[in-house]
Formats: C-alpha cells, structure tokens, sequence
C-alpha cells in the first residue's frame, strides 16, 4: 500500500489535521487509528471552547476551531453537541484582578465581545454561586462547549468525504525511515504502507512511535479529571454559561441537570508514558475516585459553592491530558527526519485547539505560509530530554498545577 | 434495630478482553469495587435506620485492601465496617463464606436484619445469603423488590419471583437479599467520603471467630474450580437484510433466555 | 513464586515469562518480578492463572491430607426436586429428570432417576414424572408444603437427602429452586454449583463436572464436589432436552409423612401477585435503546413498544437525553448507567466509546444504523442497515406476529 501523507492517531489531533489537510490537497492521505475514532482521550474531555486566552495566536487557533465546527455543523445537519452557554471567568482575590483584566484587554484587542459582570448579574446567571465573594467576573457571551467526540468524528467523517482514507482497529508498530527520510509505517497487522510524510498525532502514546529513534518529545500524560454532580437542575440550569474560577484553581460546566466541576490539584500526576497501556481504559488514574483531589480543594471552592461538600456526585472522570513544560503544544516538523511531523501536547486544550492545531500542522507540512507563528510551537524546542524521566515528568506536571484559566 | 450488611469486593467490570492473538484473557490492573448489588442493600438497611433507628454494620470478607468496600458501605450510611480477613480463608467456597459469615454473626451476638445483595457480579451464585440464614436458623427472604411495611418485630417486603411478586411478612431476625429495584443508589457527597475514610474497620480473622479451621479457605470447600474457559466471542457482525429475519432471530434469543 | 504457602506453585524452569498468568488474574493477585509474583491474600484460587499458562509451569497446590480421606460413600440415585406453579410442573423439571438420565448411564453402574415431589394432594402428577423418565417419585406430603416456603422445602429436601443418600440433587435454577438449594446446601454442608448449563460424570472419579458462566458470563467454570454428598446443582431452565414421553411408563412411588416439626417457617406470605416482573433499567435483561438516529422524540414510541413486546426496558444515548428524547435517569453510557443485559438493541446509536464502555457486557448486541460504518457494528453480533423509522414498524409487526414465546403456563402434561 502507498499514500502521500499517513496520520497515526485518530483523537482530536489526529482527525483535525486529516480535516484540514484534505482541504488544502488533494494528496492521499490515509489516518491510522489502533482502537475506533474518539475512543481514548477525546471522549474524557471536558470540551470546553474557551476563546479568551493571553496570547494573540491561540485565540487565532480557537478562532479556527469555531470556524471548522461550523463548517462540519453545515456539512453533516448536526449541532455536534454544540451549546454556546457564554462563559463567566470569576476572580475573588486582587491579586488576580490585573490577570483577568489583562485576559479582557487580549479579548476586547482580538474583537471579541466581553462584558463586565456585578455580583447579582453573575449570582442570575450562576443560580449555585455565592456571588458576594466575587470581585470581578469577565463575561464571553459567545463562548461555547461540544461534546467532543461528535466533534472528532465529524472530523473524520469530513476527511473522508474529502477522500481521506481510515483505518481504525490498526496499530502501527514501527515508523519506517532510511537515510534521515520516511519511508512508511509497519502495522500491527505485519502490512507496510509506503509514505514520505507521517503525522505522528498520538497523543499519550507519541514518544513510544518516536523516542529514541527520532528524538524525544517534550511531553507526557498528566492526569486531568472532573465530577459531574447530581442533577439539580433549579440551581444548575442547563444553559448556564461555563465557569472559570482561577482562584479556586477550578472550572464548572452545566451537564443535563447536574455540574460539571474540574479541580486542578495543587501538585498534578504525571505518568512513564513507556509504561502507558494500549487502551486508557486500563489505565487506574485515581485509586479514591478523585476524593482526595476535591477533598483538598474544597475549601477554595466553598467560597463559591457553599454546599459542595454535601453535593452528591454522580460521576467521575478521569484521563490524561498531555502536558509539556511551558503549556504550549508540538506542531511541527521533527528536524531529525525528513516527512516526520507531530501534532501533540495539547496541555488540557485539545478540544477547543483542535481545528487552529489541525490547520497549522497542514500548513506545515503543505509549506504553506502559517496563519499562527509556528515558532511558538517548534516540537523541538526541548533539548536533551528525557521524556520518561521523573524530572522532566514533574515538568510537565507542574506546568498542569500551575495554570489558572480552564 | 441492629442490622448486618455484607458486602463482596469485586471487579468493577467483569468485561474480560481476550488477547486477539494469544487468546488469553487481557486484564492488566484490575480495579475493585463494592458488589453493586450490596450497595442496594446498605440502602435498603439505610431506609429501615430512618424509621426504627440502632445501627448498620458492614461486613465484608476479603484481603486486607477490601477495607475499600467497607469505606464505600459507609459512605452509603453503614455506621462502622467489620473487615474479615484471614489468609486461611482464601479459596473459600459458598458454604465455607456462609460458614465464617455465620461466626461473625455469632461473634457480634444476633442481627436483626442481615442484608445481602441478590448476587454478586463476579461469581453471580446468589448462594451465600441463604446460605447464612440456613447456618443460624434464619428464615430467608431472597430478592427483595421493596420494603412494604416495618415494626419493631417484623418486616414485610415485596420480593420477586419468576411468576410476579409474594408480598410476605416476617418476624426478626431474618436474611435478606435485595435487587436493584429495591432502590436508587444516592449520589456520594464529598462529605461522605470524608466521614468514611475517617471510620476504622475492626478487623476480625479466624482465631477471634471461632472458626473451624477445617471448614474454610480452598482445603475446607466442598466445591473446586476444576477448569476456566471463556466463551467463544464474535468476530464478525451478521448482516441481516430484512426486519422480519431480526424478528426472528430475536424471539429465538429470548426463547434461549426463558 | 515468593510465598512458600501459597496454593498456586511454579515450576520456574517451566515458566517462559510469558507473563500470561498475569494478564489471566481478574484479581490483581499476579505481578511480575522476574518471574509472576503471587499475591496471596488477593488471590481467591479461582484457579484462571494455571488454566491459562501455556507452559504448564503453574500448579494448584492440593494438600494431600484431605484427599487421601475417604470420600463419603456415594449414593446410588440422582434427585431431581419438583417445583410447582399452581398445580403444574415447571418445564425445567422434566429438562432435569432427562439430564438425570443421561448423567445415570455415564456411570459404570446407572444410577437410578428419582424426583422429589412435595405438597398435599399432589399425587395427580405422579404419572407425569414417570411418563418424562423418572423411575420412583417421592411424594413429601403435609399441606404446609404447598405455600412454598424457602425454609420448610430446604428442610425437608436435606432431612431426606441425609436419610437416602442421593449421590446428586438437581435443582432447577428458578428464583425458588436457586433459594432453597442455597439454603439446603448449606444445612448438607455439601458444594452446590448454581446456574449450571452442562453437566458430566468424570469417567475416572465418577465425579459431576458442572459447567456454568461466571463473571457475568465472560467466563465459563467448570466445578466439581469431590469429597462432600449429595452433589447439587441447579441448572438454567431451557437448556437441557427433555425425553420424549412414554404414556406407558410407571414406577415406585414412595409416599413420606412429614412431621410438623420440620416445618418450621414463619415467613407468612400475605399476598401473591402473578404479574411479569419488572426489572429497572440497570438490571434489565432486554434492552432497547435509542440514539442520535431516532430523529424524533415520536419515534421513541417505537422503541417502547419494542421493550414491552420483549418484557424489556427502554434506555438512550447522551444525545438522545440531551434533545429531551428521553430521561436523564435512563441516560445509558460513562456519565449514564452502566447495563449488561442479555440482549442490547441498539437503534440510531452511533457506538461511541462513552457509550460503548457502558454496554459491551452485553450477552448479544443488535444495532439497527443507516451508516454502515458506525462503530457501533464493531461490537454488534447482528446488524441491519436503514433508517429506525422504517426498520422498527416492521421488526414490531414481525415480532406480533409470532406471539408465541415460551411461557410455562402452557407447559402441556
């Protein structure tokens, strides 16, 4: 078998760029996919389409993700699990005023409509909040979530009907190469297919294809996780905006009746992703079910959710996120080998980067000029790694512990 | 009102991957959880608390990390966990569970409700509770629908059959077993876990149960497990072109079932 | 293998760390160091780990001390306990009454078929048991035997059963059979296998090897008694064949008089209800389910009258919850139920994985999807291709059609 470009990986990453590409080219192109298509990571997502960020290029890249949602919205008839809710970020300390007046500044600059909120305004908006303890809260009414595994098949589902080729239940085993250029892939079923150029998009798995032949990685899998409450819905209204609390190191999102509540713990886990099972099933994220996380948190929390200590949970969920040390993701080609590129660490922000990643790494690999710096990105950029190691792990750990927005 | 709830740790999915190409079984880390039927049960303990009051205790028989499933039995409103463990009780069977079961009875004097679930997902016997109720005299009452009515000498309750329902009365003490319809597992607070992994469980082994040794773990069984197998799985989907041959192949799968 | 009383040993120079075993334990009992390491306190012998090694390098480890006992003398009937629904016959006790005959010729000396009928004048169905293959019925009789109770047929069935010996007692696994052969079981103190679906006399030990699923039917176990009598099981009804009636056929019957001391239950039953029992969604044993392809909240109507033609309950997918098709509390998927019914009808469900991990313990999965390349067909053992709202009116229409399921009143004496 032959293509002109092979995507191994078929989660978000993966299907956006095949979306993307297919596009641009009219090359074949062919996605691998070892489980089916949003099977791992993708479907544990929180999905949350944030679009005010602090930097210039990746609200561009979340621009890209709204532009393609509703361009796949037209081509399948389907809102994808779309709901534009707006989105409230609530700060309750001074020391966070001058970061969310910062974030509104890069918004209002990028022509995003953003709105300052009073305390009554959040508590009609939030019915569960306790608003008093609120300082400033910065509103984005057209922000939106998904339900990203509709999102990442109607990826792929465009792809095809632009002619990409799937094949999902199909490992690759090995990336082929001779004389510094791709050669192709082995699959797991002992069958080669013959490429110039692999997009390595697979997430968790992307140093096991990679390191130490073609170089390493700077990212591992960080543990990512939120409850979703019982359903009430009179205090949890189903289309109440998403809550980002940074002081409460905490994001909410409605979910049919209940809340979703994120909680990023104060010290994160990381994973040896050389010890990484095939399926993220098999994966025991949290030996307490995430208690222990919410039970140390709690007390940030309460300041806005009095009662989240008696608040039954229905769910938990857990999966990894893939982090690196400056919470900027890896697109870009792999300077080791010509026609290796990969689209990975998505530092809890594959959802909503999917679409601004997905056409970034076409325009890579197409030489085609780049609508974001791709310098920002440059896979390379962490030298002598070594991405199983504690060290570089705690890395990308803290990277996760130390972020504010969601 | 002194009621037993005994819980079973079992795998949270009894799902069992088989290696495509060495055709064994593929479970690499197993996650424990409590029996969900059981849960029901510390439910249905709960809702008999609310009206004559004492106390729930759970008791479960397991390696010493089933001190979990006690957790989880009090995060649903057990009031403290009673944990058996003795490596002289692995291997044990049916009769021989019911046997060291029937000891911590006897040990904590005299239940007045002993709950069980209607099975356990892992082995699905349904043989422990009577088995229980037999080796202290109890009566039985297995696949608990309801509680219908409650006093301080009896309790009647709703319990399915294969034909409908008996609705039955009957006096303390008494085994039950109890199915999902019984109740709706209420969703755990935060404040909950807090209080469960603050509990101790007492431990209890062997020695202090008075139990014959003879009678339990692999030696003292009647029954062994002699072989494992699993099943022939599907590999390809079977096409049908019409309704009417689903209809058929339907009515035959539930006709297999009956 | 680091603990020296474990039960489970290795031969090390057999092992090739294929690290099989591990991969076997549903436990968590097995790691590997070197060679599989054998957690002792989590392991409950079931025994998966030396069934799967490929190299015979594990072994159950059996004291010798209890097996060079003699085993209690073995009886010379096979028992198959009668259980009644107002006046008739369960089928599943003309299916054990075949099966004990079949069992009986396995042995080097036949054993002799025996049914154990309890109740009070009960004697009109005496010629049935004879006419399906039964050679002596014994009639248990006192009018507290027609209520039923758990309490009073388990004593009565263990107090005769230690009188006469019987080397197997066979129980239908009906709710009452599965109650009272526990509890008798356990007075006998003596193994009994539940929800058998096949059974067969080891040639060597004359031993009943009993087959059942476990582990919600992902596996199958096979089980045997060795020391302990009577042997019990009690076996799946429809599973094994009845023989066909000899009209001509008779037999001994032994009438026993049961004294009121043995029957000691006060369990009182206050009200009977013959009525289909109703299973909550999460136990149902027939599921039917709508997604995303349903289109319209209308068309969930098809889906209810499917589950109520099939005595099942009716679930959706997240999105079907979402677009208020139906309830939240039967949203079936990661952040919905998790179900393992027998058989799983999914309709317009596309199979994505939050759902899928919630249904795959399914016995059989059918999907009904016009898109021939959803994943859920990864997973389906039958699949149709079409659009629900044509497909579902005439799988209903097919279905009444034939309204001829089994049903155990009909049973014909």
């Amino acid at each position: 078998m032959k293509s002109d470009i092979i995507i191994i990986g078929g989660g978000l990453l993966g299907c956006a760029t095949a979306y993307q590409l297919s596009k641009l080219t009219d090359a074949k192109i062919t996605l691998i996919e070892r489980k089916d298509i949003a099977s791992q990571a993708t479907a544990r997502a929180a999905c949350l389409l944030t679009k005010s960020r602090t930097k210039l290029a990746l609200m561009q890249m979340v621009q890209e993700t709204y532009n393609a949602i509703s361009e796949l919205q037209q081509i399948f008839n389907d809102d994808l699990g779309y709901s534009q809710v707006g989105s409230i970020t609530a700060v309750s300390s001074i020391d966070s005023h001058s970061a969310i007046e910062q974030l509104c500044h890069v918004a209002s600059e990028f022509g995003l409509e953003t709105q300052w909120l009073e305390s009554d305004e959040v508590a009609a908006k939030l019915p569960w909040i306790n608003a008093d303890t609120i300082t400033k809260a910065l509103y984005v009414p057209t922000d939106a979530y998904i339900d990203s595994a509709l999102l990442c098949n109607a990826y792929a589902n465009a792809a095809k009907l632009n002619g990409v080729s799937i094949m999902t239940r199909v490992g690759v085993e090995a990336i082929l190469s001779e004389a510094n250029k791709i050669t192709g892939v082995i699959l797991s079923t002992g069958e080669r297919i013959d490429a110039p150029i692999i997009i390595n998009a697979t997430g968790s798995w992307v140093n096991r294809l990679m390191h130490p032949k073609y170089g390493a990685l700077g990212t591992t899998p960080v543990r990512s996780h939120f409850w979703i409450s019982e359903s009430k819905p009179d205090i949890f209204p189903i289309n109440q905006p998403f809550a980002i609390l940074p002081d409460a190191k905490a994001f909410t999102r409605p979910d049919v009746g209940g809340l979703i509540i994120g909680i990023r713990e104060s010290k994160c886990i990381s994973y040896d992703s050389s010890q990484w099972p095939n399926d993220i099933e098999d994966v025991h994220f949290s030996p307490d079910n995430g208690w222990m996380t919410l039970s140390e948190n709690a007390a940030l929390f309460e300041k806005y959710y009095t009662d989240i200590r008696s608040l039954g949970m229905a769910h938990y969920v857990a999966g990894p996120s893939c982090y690196t040390p400056d919470s900027m993701f890896l697109i870009g080609a792999m300077e080791t080998t010509q026609g290796l590129y990969v689209a990975a660490g998505c530092c809890g922000g594959g959802v909503a980067m999917s679409g601004g990643i997905g056409k970034l790494m076409a325009e890579i690999v197409l030489g085609k000029e780049c609508f974001v710096d791709k310098n920002l990105f440059n896979p390379m950029r962490f030298k002598n790694i070594d991405p199983y190691s504690e060290n570089f792990r705690n890395q990308c750990a803290e990277a996760r512990s130390n972020k504010k927005g969601g | 009102m002194f009621q037993i709830v005994f819980i079973k740790q079992v795998p949270s999915s009894t799902k069992i991957k088989l290696d495509p190409v060495s055709h064994t079984l593929v479970r690499s880390g197993v996650k424990m959880q409590a029996n969900p039927y059981d849960l029901h049960a510390v439910m249905a303990a709960v809702e008999v608390k609310k009206q004559l009051g004492g106390k729930i205790v759970a008791v479960t028989m397991g390696p010493p990390s089933a001190d979990a499933v006690l957790r989880q039995a009090i995060m649903y409103g057990a009031d403290e966990g009673i944990l058996v463990s003795d490596v002289l009780f692995a291997g044990s069977d049916t009769w021989s569970t019911s046997y060291v079961l029937s000891k911590v009875i006897n040990h904590l004097g005299k239940g007045d409700i002993l709950w069980f679930g209607k099975q356990a997902i892992d082995g699905d016997t349904a043989q422990v509770g009577p088995g229980v109720a037999a080796q202290l005299s109890y009566p039985q009452l297995t696949e608990m629908t309801k509680i219908v009515d409650l006093d301080e000498v009896s309790i009647t309750v709703n319990k399915r059959t294969d034909f409908g329902y008996n609705i039955v009365k009957v006096p303390y003490p008494v085994v039950i077993t109890v199915c999902k319809e019984a109740n709706v597992l209420r969703s755990i607070a935060l404040n909950d876990w807090e209080r469960a992994t603050c509990s101790s469980i007492q431990m209890m082994n062997a020695s202090q149960l008075d139990v014959d040794v003879h009678k339990v773990g692999l030696k003292g069984s009647p029954t062994r497990v002699v072989g494992i197998a699993v099943p022939s799985v599907k590999n390809e989907t079977v096409w049908l072109d019409h309704p009417a041959r689903l209809g058929q192949i339907i009515k035959d799968l539930i006709d297999n079932e009956k | 293998m680091k603990s020296n009383n474990s039960l489970i040993r290795l031969n090390e120079k057999s092992c090739t760390n294929c690290q099989s075993c591990i991969a076997a334990c549903s436990y968590g009992a097995l790691t590997f160091d070197v060679y599989p390491q054998f957690d002792f306190e989590a392991c409950t012998l079931c025994n998966a780990c030396v069934d799967t090694c490929p190299n015979n390098a594990l072994h159950l480890y059996i004291p010798e001390d209890r097996y060079n006992q003699e085993l209690i003398k073995d009886g010379d009937t096979i028992w198959v306990v009668v259980e009644l629904n107002h006046g008739r016959i369960l089928p599943v006790v003309f299916e054990l009454i075949a099966e004990a005959n079949r069992l009986s010729i396995q042995y080097r000396q036949p054993k002799k078929v025996v049914a154990l009928l309890m109740g009070e004048h009960s004697e009109y169905l005496i010629d049935h048991l004879f006419k399906y293959g039964t050679d002596q019925v014994y009639y248990a009789h006192h009018p507290r035997l027609n209520l039923q109770l758990d309490e009073d047929y388990a004593s009565v069935l263990a107090d005769l059963a230690i009188k006469h010996a019987p080397s197997i007692i066979l129980v239908g696994a009906t709710s009452f059979g599965k109650a009272v052969s526990a509890r008798a079981a356990a007075l006998l103190h003596t193994g009994l296998t539940a929800d058998c679906t096949a059974l067969h006399i080891d040639p060597q030990s004359e031993n009943l090897i009993q087959t059942r699923p476990t582990f919600g039917g992902n596996l199958i176990a096979s089980i045997e008694t060795k020391r302990h009598r009577p042997q019990m099981a009690s076996v799946r009804q429809a599973v094994m064949k009845t023989l066909e009636p000899n009209p001509k056929a008779k037999g001994e019957t032994i009438k026993i008089s049961i004294p009121d001391d043995l029957l000691l239950s006060n369990v009182q039953i206050i009200r009977n209800e013959i009525r289909n029992t109703i299973f909550s969604l999460s136990d149902a044993q027939v599921i039917v389910a709508g997604g995303k392809g349903m289109k319209t909240k209308a068309n969930f109507d098809y889906l209810n009258e499917l589950a109520s033609l099939l005595g099942g309950q009716v679930g959706g997918s997240r999105v079907a919850v979402d677009k208020g098709w139906i309830t939240h509390d039967k949203q079936i998927g990661m952040t919905g139920l998790s179900v393992s019914p027998k058989l799983y009808i999914a309709c317009g469900i596309s199979g994505q994985i939050q759902h899928m991990s919630a249904v795959t313990s399914s016995d059989t999965i059918i999907a009904i999807n016009n898109d021939p390349d959803a994943p859920i067909f990864q997973y389906a053992q039958f699949g149709i291709l079409g659009n629900v709202e044509e497909i579902l009116p005439l799988l209903i229409a097919e279905l009444k059609m034939g309204e001829k399921m089994v049903d155990v009143f009909q049973f014909e004496l």
